[in-house]
């Protein structure tokens, strides 16, 4: 077993002191992050970001896992005692979380929630282990022609899955996809876009948008909200155990079962995120359920599988991330433009050359799960007082972190500007609900996607039939019209029943 | 149209668009079109085919300003009204974070980081925090641009200006 090697290998690299520490350290920031409504994972992560350049990929890297599946965990935290979801895929944790705090069950809630976030995060580890090696190797296959096939997928899905309106999402894509045509063409060193602005030339990084689009655009959207005293609600901050009965353990093992696979496959397609996983499985439940009139009201499956199923859409996210290249969702995106920044080639490669990076990730996943449930079992009445931490203070904080992080990348102060204008875009599209994923994704990939467009058109000099040779690039570019041709006709089909 | 199209139950995606995005498909149409343009007079490459860095920007433009028009047809349909939001108050408040942002940007290299990030700091708790609590806002202001400052200079060996 050269698998389990490895993954041995990958525990070494993990139990590295600095590693260890770090590890520990996300797992905490990414529950901080995730229990505070408003700041995500993403967020999380970009704000990070300019922080990681001084550490080594591997430990960057697994950091950052960290925060995105500790975010998971904290997410459910505000949606259990407060009704407030800490994050956008905790949203399914407040239906039947809330209730159940109503109904004097928070530490159950608390307590299941966390264990459940263990459980599918455990189980989608083992199977990221098992996918990742044959899918490096499929990966292997690809030549320009399919690379720009798979992103064309992974674009328009994002574009047409995040929150139902194609058109928007493309909109959003184009956006991104503008930001990476400027500076100087690395095939021709003709200047596109740039103003005569030299400091333009080197394109934008994209990092300035990720923090620009998610800290400051937040921020910006965040102002309207404070003063609004929605955060007056009293937290319960005296705890019991923290544990559930065996009784709860029976109902919620299957559920949570059920629901990993679905949360890891929907991680795994690029586009749906953890919001769509968490819901789905949700539905599920209710719908096998034999007495579904108990959801809503507090049953204790309602709170298990969505908990089970984000935490595992977010380690199948960063599967086709470090395998394929292409991110699973926008907070992967940012890994992904971590990776080119330290100079890495996401792929099979990464796995063979780079093992500390691409191993010692695998194994911080089981590691760093449980690091996780346990700072949220015995610590989690400590941690919930972070929810009182008013956003008065907290934002004028973020708002400084967002500079000196930009300032950290280039020690430009043109990006500042940049920064600023990226923020206000970023809260104008909030306010046009305009999806800011799939420009965060455009933005990350855009220039290589259009290298592999015209490198296919240069290996076949300048025949379109290319890119309909082989049978990957055929099936993803069918898959990819499909993924824009299906939520126009389904939503048509669903008009059409409800003019009926 | 009915009443049940603008029905509550209606799942997001079929609500259509609210009116406001008239505009926001108007400018998207326009920008579009500007953005063709643009890539169309954006030099030729020198060696190799001369239009190959024009080709992807041209069809973006295109594919916005595609965009744009559909996104008019979808909320030239569009019939309910938006419940006005009141955003006065938001307005000022947003415009003036905006201000110390451009302030900050301005003065970053001039005054330095130490001071320029204290004074910004500081000046975005009291417009949010309250003058009342000036005691801790200072407080928090000293801590953090302290904190960060060591953090650069002494751990990454960072210069700030």
């Amino acid at each position: 077993m050269a698998m389990l090697e490895y993954l041995m290998y990958g525990f070494k690299v993990v139990f590295i002191p600095s590693n260890f520490l770090w590890l520990t350290l996300g797992c905490f920031l990414g529950t901080v992050i995730g229990m505070l409504p408003g700041l995500g994972p993403a967020t999380g992560i970009a704000l990070l970001l300019p922080l990681t350049f001084v550490m080594k990929p591997e430990t960057a890297l697994i950091t950052m896992c960290a925060i995105f599946y500790g975010a998971m965990f904290g997410g459910s935290r505000s949606s259990i005692l407060l009704n407030i979801p800490g994050d956008g895929s905790a949203v399914a944790s407040c239906f039947d979380g809330y209730p159940m705090t109503l109904k004097g069950e928070a530490e159950v809630a608390l307590a299941i929630s966390a264990i459940a976030s263990f459980i599918g995060g455990l189980i989608s580890s083992i199977a990221f282990v098992l996918l990742a090696l044959p899918l490096a190797k499929i990966a292997l296959m690809f030549g320009p022609p399919e690379y720009f096939a798979l992103m064309v997928l992974a674009l328009t899905a994002t574009a047409s899955m995040s929150e139902g309106k194609v058109l928007k999402g493309l909109l959003s894509m184009a956006l991104g996809l503008m930001v990476s045509m400027v500076g100087l063409d690395p095939q021709s060193g003709v200047s596109r876009f740039t103003f005569g602005n030299l400091e333009l030339q080197g394109g934008i990084d994209f990092v300035v948008v990720i923090i620009g689009i998610y800290g400051l655009g937040e921020v910006f959207k965040n102002l309207e909200k404070i003063g609004r005293g929605e955060m007056l609600q009293p937290i319960k901050k005296k705890f019991g155990k923290i544990w559930i009965t065996k009784e709860q353990w029976k109902r919620s093992l299957v559920p949570m079962l059920r629901a990993t696979p679905i949360g890891f496959l929907i991680g795994i397609l690029p586009g749906a995120g953890g919001t769509i996983a968490a819901l789905m499985s949700y539905n599920v439940e209710k719908r096998l359920s034999k007495e579904p009139e108990r959801f809503g009201k507090g049953a204790i499956e309602g709170l298990a599988a969505p908990e089970a199923a984000n935490n595992a859409c977010s380690i199948g996210a960063i599967l086709p991330t470090l395998t394929l290249g292409i991110p699973g969702s926008g907070t992967a995106a940012i890994m992904l433009g971590a990776l080119m920044i330290y100079g890495l080639q996401p792929g099979p490669l990464l796995f063979e050359f780079y093992p500390e990076i691409g191993w010692g990730v695998v194994a911080s996943l089981f590691v760093g799960n449980f690091i996780a449930a346990v700072m949220n079992l015995p610590l989690a009445g400590l941690l919930v007082r972070i929810l009182a931490i008013p956003p008065k203070i907290l934002y004028p904080l973020i708002t400084a972190l967002c500079f000196i992080g930009v300032y950290a990348i280039n020690l430009s102060v043109v990006d500042f500007y940049l920064l600023i204008l990226f923020g206000l875009l970023g809260y104008a599209m909030r306010k046009f609900e305009i999806p800011t994923a799939p420009m965060i994704l455009a933005s990350v990939v855009g220039r290589k996607f259009e290298q592999s467009f015209r490198q296919s058109l240069m290996i076949s000099g300048g025949d379109f039939s290319i890119f309909f040779k082989s049978a990957i690039s055929v099936t993803l570019l069918i898959l990819a019209v499909l993924s824009l041709v299906y939520p126009t006709v389904s939503a048509a089909l669903k008009k059409k029943r409800h003019a009926v | 149209m009915n009443e049940r199209s603008r029905g509550v139950t209606a799942p997001r995606a079929l609500e259509g668009f609210p009116v406001k995005d008239r505009y926001l498909s108007a400018a998207v149409l326009g920008f579009g079109i500007i953005y063709t343009i643009a890539a169309w007079n954006l030099p030729r490459a020198p060696v190799g085919n001369p239009l190959g860095p024009v080709y992807f920007p041209l069809v973006l433009g295109l594919f916005i300003a595609l965009i744009g028009f559909l996104m008019l047809l979808q909320s030239l349909k569009a019939h309910h009204e938006e419940h006005a939001a009141k955003s006065g108050r938001y307005a000022i408040r947003i415009l003036t974070v905006l201000a110390f942002c451009v302030a900050y940007a301005l003065m970053f290299n001039r005054i330095g980081f130490l001071f320029s990030s204290f004074v910004f700091l500081s000046a975005l708790l009291i417009l949010l925090n309250g003058f009342k609590k000036w005691l801790m806002n200072f407080s928090i202001s000293i801590l953090y641009t302290v904190g960060i400052w060591y953090l650069f200079e002494k751990v990454f060996l960072i210069n700030l200006p």
